[in-house]
C-alpha cells in the first residue's frame, strides 16, 4: 500500500524514468531493433508499408531505422553536454558561493556574462568556426549554459554556508576543499539533480534546431538532421507526413521525459497552503 | 541618493558586460583554430585573396597587426567597432551593418508585436491560473500550456506551415510580401504574410509569460498581505487588480525584458522556415556562405541588444519597485 | 451580539486531515473584550480567520458564526465585503509581511475607507495620520508617503493596529496584536483597545499580562478546543481547569514555572481529554472519554475534575 502511494506521489517522476528506460534501451539497442542500415540507400520516396514502416526518404533510407539511430546521436549530444554544464556549473557554484570575497565577484562577473550572452546566436557562431562534428556541438553547447546553474547553486550555498553545522566544522578546522564537497555538495544534490535533468532537456533541443539548421555532425544520423531533410528534400511540401512528424514527437517525447524526472522537486510543495496557527 | 547610487552602479556593471562581450568576440577569433584572417574577411573573400591576390592578404594581415601585439591588435579591433566599422560582406556586397540593420527591421516586425500580444495574453491566462491554483480548470489549461512550450519552434512552424499552408491552403507559403503593391495592400498583405510566423512565436512566449505569472501569482496569493486586503472587505476583483496583479508585475516584465534577447534568436529557425528573410535567416545564411563578419556583428548585436534589454528591465525595477536599496549592489 | 456555535475547522494536507478547530461555542456580548489565550499552535489564529471568513482553500469549516444574529460562517467571500471593512475589522498579524510592499502605508490604512466610505484618497491619507499619531508613530508626514519595508517590526504592528481601528468597526478581530513590541508600546496598545468603548473585541494573544489589561472575558484554546472560558477577574484570580493552572504559573511573576511535556498539537485524540498527558490530576476516566463543557455558574470548564 505504502509503496503504492508513494508512486502515486511520485508518478510525473515514474512516468519521466519509465519513459526514459525506454528510450536508452531503444539507443543501446539500436542496431538489433532497427530493421535496416539507415546509411542503406533503396528506392527513394516511399510510403509506409510493411517493409518500410515510415517509408523511406529521398535517397531511399529506411526512415523508421533512421529514427532509431538518431535517438542515439541525440541522447548522447544531450547526455554529454548536460554532464559537462553540470559539472562546471555546481563547481563554479560552490567555490564561488563558498569562498565569497573576490573569488565571488570575479566568478559571478563571468556567470553574468555568460547569462547575458544569448545562447543560440553564439552556438551558431561557434559551430561554424569550429570543425563540425559531435564535440564541437558538445563544447559550443556547454560555453554559456553553465551559467544558470552556477548561480542557483551559489544562492544555495550561500544560505548552507550560514549554517551551524558547516560553522562547527570551520571552527574544527577542516579543510575547505573537504567542506565544500562532503558537507555542501550532498545538501545541494536535489537542485543539481533538477538542474541536469532541464540542461539535457536543452541541450537535446539546442542540438536538433542546430541539426535543423544543417549545423549538426555531418553525416550523423539525429532527429533534427532527419527534420531537416524533410523539410528541405520537399517532405512538408508534399505532406509526407511520415517523414516529419516522427522526428517532432520523438524531439517532444524526449524533452518531456526528462522534464518529468526533474519534476519532483516542484510537486513536492503541492497544497501545503497551511497557515500558521 | 541612494536609489542614484545604485542606479550609476548597475549602468557601469552593463557596460562593462558589454565590454566584456566585446572581448569575448575579440578572443573567440584568435583562439579558433585556422587563420584568425578568415575570420575577419569570411571564407569566400578570403580564399579569393588567398589565391588570386596572396599580397593584398598580407597587407591586410599587417593593417589588422595580426602577426604584432595582442594590444595593438584589440585597439584596432575596438576602433573599428567605435566607428561603426564592422567591414563589408563579400557575399552580398554590401556593408556588413546596413544588412544587419535593415535585416534586424524585419526581424523586430515581427518580434516586438509577438511580444507585446503574448504580455497580455500572459496576463490574461496566467493571474486566473495563479489564482485557482490547483483546481481542475487551472491544472488543464496548465497542461496544455506545458506542452505547447515543450514543443520546440521549428517543430511547432513546421506543423502549422504544414496544415494551414499547404494542406487546407489558406495561408501562404512562406515570404514576407508578394511583389507589386504599395501603400495600404502592401501593408495587409505583410500582415498576411506575418499570420503563421506570429502565431508561432506568440504561443511561445505566451506560454513562457502564462507559467511564469501563474506561479508568481501563486506565491502572492499565500502572502499575509492579500489576507488584510480581504479583510478590509475588497472585492476579489480590487484585491486582483490592486493588491495582486502589481506585485506579480515587476518580476514578470522583468522575465519578458530579459527574455528578449531570447526571443530575437528564437526566431532564427522559424525565420528559415517561413523565408522570412529577418535576422536570422541571415545568420543562417551567413553560416552556410562561412560569411564570417556577418556572423560577429549579428552575434555582438545580439549580445548588446539583450544586454540593453536587461538594462530596461533593471531600470524598471527600480523607477517601480520602492524596496530597492543599496544592499543589493551586485551586478 | 458575536455567537460562535460549534464550530470546527478542518484542513486537508494530501489525504491527511488535521483537525485544528473542534466544537468551539463562545458568546460574547457586545461592547465585550475578549482575549483568546494559547500557545503557538494551539488554533487561536484559526479561529480569527474563521469568523473572517478567510480561512485558506483547503480548510473546512462547520457550524455557525452569528453575528448580530446574521450567520456569516457559510457567506461567500462577496457577501462578506458588505461585512469586513464596515462591520467587523482586522488587525493582522504582525510577523510577515502583513501590508502590501508596493503601496504607500497612508493608502493601506484607509483603504477601507475608501472602498466602503468613497472617501478621497487625499482624505484617506489625513485619516491616516491621525490614525498613526494615536500609537505614538511620529513623523507621520513622511510615514503615511512611504512604503512599507521602512517600518521596524514594531512599527508596523502598529501601522497594522491603525489599519485595524481605522473603519470604526463595531466588532475588532485582533490576531497577536502585541507581538514585537516593547512594554511601552503594549501598555498604549492596551490603553487604546480599552478606550474603543463601543467596540466588541475579540484579541488572540499569549500574552497573559497584555489580556489582563484589556480583556473582560478570557477564553483558554488548547489543542483546537476552548478549555476554559470566563470572567477575567475569575481566571487570573483562581483558574480551574489544570491548564489554566500551569499557564497562569509558567508567568515570571508567578513563579516561572515550566508545564510538563509538549503539547501534542492537532492529532487525532481518540475520545480523550487533549490535556491527558501533561495534566497533573489526571484520572482513568479522562483517557477514556473526552470532558464535556461543563458550567460553573458563568464560567464554563472543559474537565472532569474541577476544583470544588
Amino acid at each position: 500500500m505504502k509503496r503504492l502511494q508513494l508512486f502515486r506521489e511520485h508518478r510525473y517522476v515514474w512516468s519521466g524514468v519509465l519513459l526514459l528506460v525506454l528510450i536508452l534501451g531503444i539507443a543501446i539497442l539500436a542496431p538489433y531493433i532497427a530493421p535496416y542500415d539507415p546509411w542503406e540507400m533503396g528506392i527513394p520516396y516511399l510510403r509506409p508499408n510493411s517493409e518500410h514502416w515510415l517509408g523511406t526518404n529521398d535517397i531511399g533510407q529506411d526512415i523508421f531505422s533512421e529514427l532509431i539511430y538518431g535517438t542515439r546521436i541525440s541522447l548522447f549530444i544531450g547526455l554529454s553536454a548536460a554532464f559537462i554544464t553540470t559539472v562546471i556549473g555546481t563547481t563554479i557554484g560552490i567555490v564561488s558561493g563558498y569562498a565569497g570575497g573576490k573569488i565571488d565577484r570575479v566568478l559571478m562577473a563571468i556567470t553574468n556574462l555568460a547569462i547575458v550572452i544569448p545562447n543560440l546566436p553564439l552556438t551558431v557562431v561557434l559551430v561554424a568556426y569550429l570543425k563540425t562534428g559531435i564535440w564541437s556541438i558538445i563544447i559550443a553547447l556547454c560555453i554559456t549554459s553553465w551559467a544558470g546553474t552556477a548561480r542557483l547553486v551559489r544562492a544555495q550555498v550561500m544560505q548552507l554556508k550560514q549554517q551551524p553545522f558547516i560553522k562547527l566544522e570551520q571552527t574544527l578546522g577542516m579543510h575547505s576543499g573537504y567542506i565544500m564537497f562532503i558537507h555542501i555538495f550532498p545538501n545541494i544534490g536535489n537542485i543539481v539533480f533538477t538542474r541536469a535533468t532541464l540542461a539535457v532537456a536543452s541541450a537535446m533541443l539546442s542540438e536538433a534546431s542546430l541539426s535543423f539548421l544543417g549545423l549538426g555532425a555531418v553525416g550523423q544520423k539525429s532527429w533534427g538532421a532527419i527534420l531537416n531533410n524533410a523539410f528541405f528534400r520537399n517532405g512538408v511540401v508534399n505532406h509526407y507526413w511520415w517523414w516529419y512528424y516522427p522526428p517532432i514527437i520523438c524531439i517532444c517525447l524526449c524533452v518531456i521525459a526528462f522534464m518529468l524526472l526533474g519534476s519532483r522537486d516542484t510537486r513536492k510543495n503541492q497544497g501545503q497552503t497551511f497557515i500558521s496557527m | 541618493m541612494e536609489r542614484r547610487s545604485y542606479l550609476a552602479k548597475r549602468i557601469c556593471g552593463y557596460f562593462l558586460t558589454i565590454f566584456l562581450i566585446l572581448v569575448f568576440n575579440f578572443v573567440l577569433i584568435r583562439i579558433m583554430p585556422g587563420d584568425p584572417m578568415m575570420y575577419i574577411l569570411g571564407e569566400e573573400d578570403y580564399y579569393d585573396f588567398f589565391y588570386n591576390n596572396p599580397s593584398y592578404l598580407e597587407k591586410l594581415r599587417e593593417m589588422y597587426d595580426l602577426n604584432g601585439s595582442v594590444i595593438h591588435q584589440f585597439w584596432i579591433y575596438m576602433k573599428d567597432i567605435l566607428h561603426f566599422n564592422f567591414g563589408t560582406s563579400y557575399h552580398y556586397g554590401r556593408p556588413v551593418l546596413e544588412l544587419i540593420l535593415f535585416r534586424a527591421s524585419w526581424t523586430l516586425r515581427l518580434v516586438i508585436p509577438a511580444i507585446l500580444i503574448s504580455a497580455v495574453l500572459g496576463i490574461v491566462g496566467g493571474l486566473p491560473a495563479g489564482w485557482h491554483w490547483g483546481k481542475k480548470r487551472e491544472q488543464c489549461s496548465t497542461l496544455l500550456v506545458t506542452v505547447l512550450h515543450t514543443i520546440p519552434t521549428y517543430c511547432l512552424s513546421i506543423i502549422l506551415l504544414s496544415v494551414f499552408s499547404y494542406q487546407l491552403g489558406w495561408l501562404p507559403q512562406g515570404n514576407m510580401v508578394s511583389g507589386g503593391k504599395s501603400g495600404i495592400a502592401y501593408v495587409l498583405d505583410m500582415l498576411w504574410h506575418m499570420l503563421l510566423p506570429l502565431l508561432v512565436l506568440i504561443i511561445y512566449r505566451t506560454s513562457y509569460d502564462y507559467l511564469i505569472l501563474r506561479s508568481s501569482v501563486r506565491e502572492i496569493k499565500d502572502e499575509p498581505y492579500i489576507i488584510t486586503a480581504f479583510s478590509k472587505g475588497l472585492t476579489q476583483r480590487k484585491v486582483l487588480l490592486r493588491h495582486v496583479l502589481p506585485n506579480a508585475f515587476l518580476p514578470y516584465i522583468t522575465a519578458i525584458f530579459m527574455q528578449f534577447g531570447a526571443a530575437v534568436a528564437g526566431t532564427m529557425t522559424m525565420e528559415v522556415i517561413y523565408n522570412w528573410s529577418g535576422m536570422g535567416s541571415l545568420i543562417y545564411e551567413a553560416v552556410n556562405h562561412r560569411d564570417f563578419p556577418i556572423l560577429q556583428t549579428a552575434f555582438l548585436i545580439i549580445a548588446v541588444f539583450t544586454v540593453l534589454a536587461n538594462l530596461i528591465a533593471d531600470l524598471i525595477y527600480i523607477c517601480v519597485d520602492p524596496r530597492i536599496r543599496k544592499e543589493n549592489g551586485d551586478i | 451580539m458575536l455567537e460562535i456555535v460549534d464550530l470546527s475547522v478542518q484542513f486537508r494536507i494530501h489525504s491527511q486531515v488535521i483537525n485544528a478547530l473542534e466544537h468551539v461555542n463562545l458568546k460574547i456580548k457586545d461592547k465585550e473584550k475578549i482575549a483568546i489565550i494559547g500557545e503557538s499552535g494551539s488554533g487561536k489564529s484559526v479561529l480569527a480567520l474563521a469568523i473572517l471568513g478567510l480561512l485558506p482553500e483547503n480548510a473546512i469549516a462547520t457550524g455557525k458564526i452569528f453575528l448580530d444574529g446574521e450567520e456569516i460562517l457559510g457567506k461567500n467571500q462577496k457577501e462578506m465585503t458588505k461585512v469586513l471593512g464596515t462591520k467587523l475589522s482586522y488587525v493582522p498579524q504582525g510577523s510577515g509581511n502583513s501590508l502590501n510592499p508596493l503601496l504607500k502605508i497612508g493608502y493601506q490604512v484607509s483603504e477601507s475607507l475608501i472602498e466602503h466610505k468613497k472617501i478621497t484618497k487625499k482624505e484617506a491619507f489625513k485619516r491616516s495620520k491621525l490614525l498613526l499619531k494615536r500609537f505614538h508613530l511620529e513623523q507621520e508626514e513622511q510615514l503615511v508617503s512611504s512604503y512599507p519595508h521602512i517600518l521596524s517590526g514594531g512599527m508596523s504592528q502598529r501601522v497594522l493596529l491603525a489599519l485595524g481601528i481605522a473603519p470604526e468597526a463595531q466588532y475588532l478581530i485582533a490576531d497577536e496584536p502585541t507581538k514585537g513590541l516593547d512594554s511601552d508600546c503594549i501598555g498604549l496598545v492596551a490603553e487604546c483597545f480599552r478606550s474603543l468603548d463601543t467596540c466588541t473585541l475579540l484579541c488572540v494573544t499569549h500574552d497573559l499580562n497584555f489580556a489582563e489589561k484589556i480583556a473582560d472575558r478570557i477564553a483558554i484554546v488548547y489543542a483546537g478546543q476552548v478549555i476554559e472560558y470566563g470572567k477575567s477577574e475569575d481566571f487570573f484570580k483562581l483558574p480551574a481547569h489544570p491548564y489554566s493552572k500551569a499557564l497562569l504559573n509558567a508567568v515570571p511573576e508567578r513563579g516561572l514555572i515550566a508545564i510538563d511535556g509538549f503539547s501534542r498539537g492537532h492529532q487525532d485524540y481518540n475520545n480523550r481529554c487533549h490535556f491527558f498527558e501533561r495534566c497533573s490530576v489526571r484520572q482513568n476516566r479522562c483517557e477514556q472519554e473526552e470532558p464535556y463543557d461543563k458550567l460553573e455558574g458563568e464560567r464554563m470548564v472543559k474537565c472532569f475534575y474541577v476544583d470544588s
